[in-house]
């Protein structure tokens, strides 16, 4: 049930998807792996559009060099707090009522079951394909949505993974690309953090299409894009038991 | 057979199309399709190995689905080439 005060406070974006869809918010608890340049946009847009409940991780700190995308964070917490609980004061000033639970390590194979039990969705907001692989091996073994994005210069891709639906991430890059210190300006993962948002809100308030099946890749230096309409890959080793089941 | 190919991002900067169409014989496979993108866009020579093996720096999908150098292609195939990103 939403308070007076929250009936207020999302007022205009109930006018978007009603009353119930606003409750389906508060109701969900949505895991960011990764509070960098993609996590930062992701975290300000859910916590201020009423996410129930948020687990964010990164085992990292914020350093000089990150404040030029990673815009949660600021001059005063470089080097000296967790990105988790940076971004938890930020958040927490922006929206008092939304739960804010935060991870500082890194995700493993021996933490993820315990770490990510109850979370609705997860947001990739990672910056390395190992970790992006068991964020994708666990979602498609639980069944739940994965919001996939990668950035670089000026471009980058999104597309919503629904295991048993949808091709996986390993399905569609079953090679991790090769680790490199990457060009980035923070419009991009603006750009991209906010679409990853976006897919989320979408996925739970039932408002709208999701990118489900789709892979949407966008140049901003030239303000072009295309949906490539994406296929699972029979012979997947992480989802094509999945997919079987399902016929 | 007729082969669509879509360029995206970096792609479509160097080599100044959006996408291009190739006449192959029945025979033809993605590695074929990456050698003669490299003999008609040069420039994309340093992204795609002209021994047509998929690299590091590219990612081919055909037809939606990800596709290995060996892919044998069928007409009216479509394949669309991208950068591997990472970052977040």
């Amino acid at each position: 049930m939403l308070s007076e005060r929250e009936l207020i406070r999302y007022d205009r974006q109930i006018m978007i998807f009603g009353k119930n869809a606003q409750e389906k918010l508060k109701k969900a608890k949505v895991a960011i792996a990764g509070i960098g340049g993609l996590g930062s946009p992701v975290s300000i847009y859910l916590t201020a559009a009423g996410i129930g409940h948020l687990l964010l991780i990164d085992e990292q700190k914020p350093e000089l060099s990150n404040l030029n995308r990673q815009i949660v964070h600021g001059e005063e917490d470089v080097e000296k707090k967790t990105k988790t609980l940076s971004a938890k004061e930020k958040l927490n000033q922006l929206n008092s009522e939304v739960k804010i639970e935060t991870y500082s390590k890194r995700i493993s194979r021996e933490n993820i079951e315990e770490l990510l039990n109850g979370v609705n969705i997860v947001v990739d907001a990672l910056d390395n394909f190992e970790t992006r692989y068991l964020l994708n091996e666990f979602c498609v073994k639980s069944g739940i949505p994965l919001i996939h994005s990668a950035v670089e210069g000026l471009y980058g891709q999104i597309t919503t993974i629904i295991p048993g639906k949808t091709p996986c991430l390993k399905c569609l890059f079953p090679n991790p690309p090769k680790k490199i210190k990457f060009p980035i300006i923070g419009v991009t993962a603006g750009f991209f953090g906010v679409l990853e948002a976006n897919e989320v809100l979408k996925l739970i308030t039932g408002y709208g299409n999701n990118l489900i099946g789709k892979l949407f890749i966008y140049d901003l230096s030239r303000n072009e894009g295309e949906w490539i309409d994406v296929k699972p890959n029979p012979s997947c080793p992480v989802c094509s038991d999945k997919l079987l089941a399902k016929i | 057979m007729k082969v669509k190919v879509k360029f995206s991002t970096i792609f479509r900067e160097l080599s100044g199309v959006d996408k291009t169409e190739f006449s192959f014989p029945q025979s033809a496979t993605v590695g074929d399709t990456l050698k003669k993108i490299v003999e008609d866009f040069p420039r994309l020579k340093k992204w795609i190995p002209q021994n047509g093996e998929v690299s590091d720096y590219v990612y081919v999908l055909l037809n939606g689905k990800y596709a290995p150098s060996q892919t044998q292609l069928k007409n009216d195939d479509e394949i669309v080439l991208f950068p591997p990103v990472a970052g977040g």
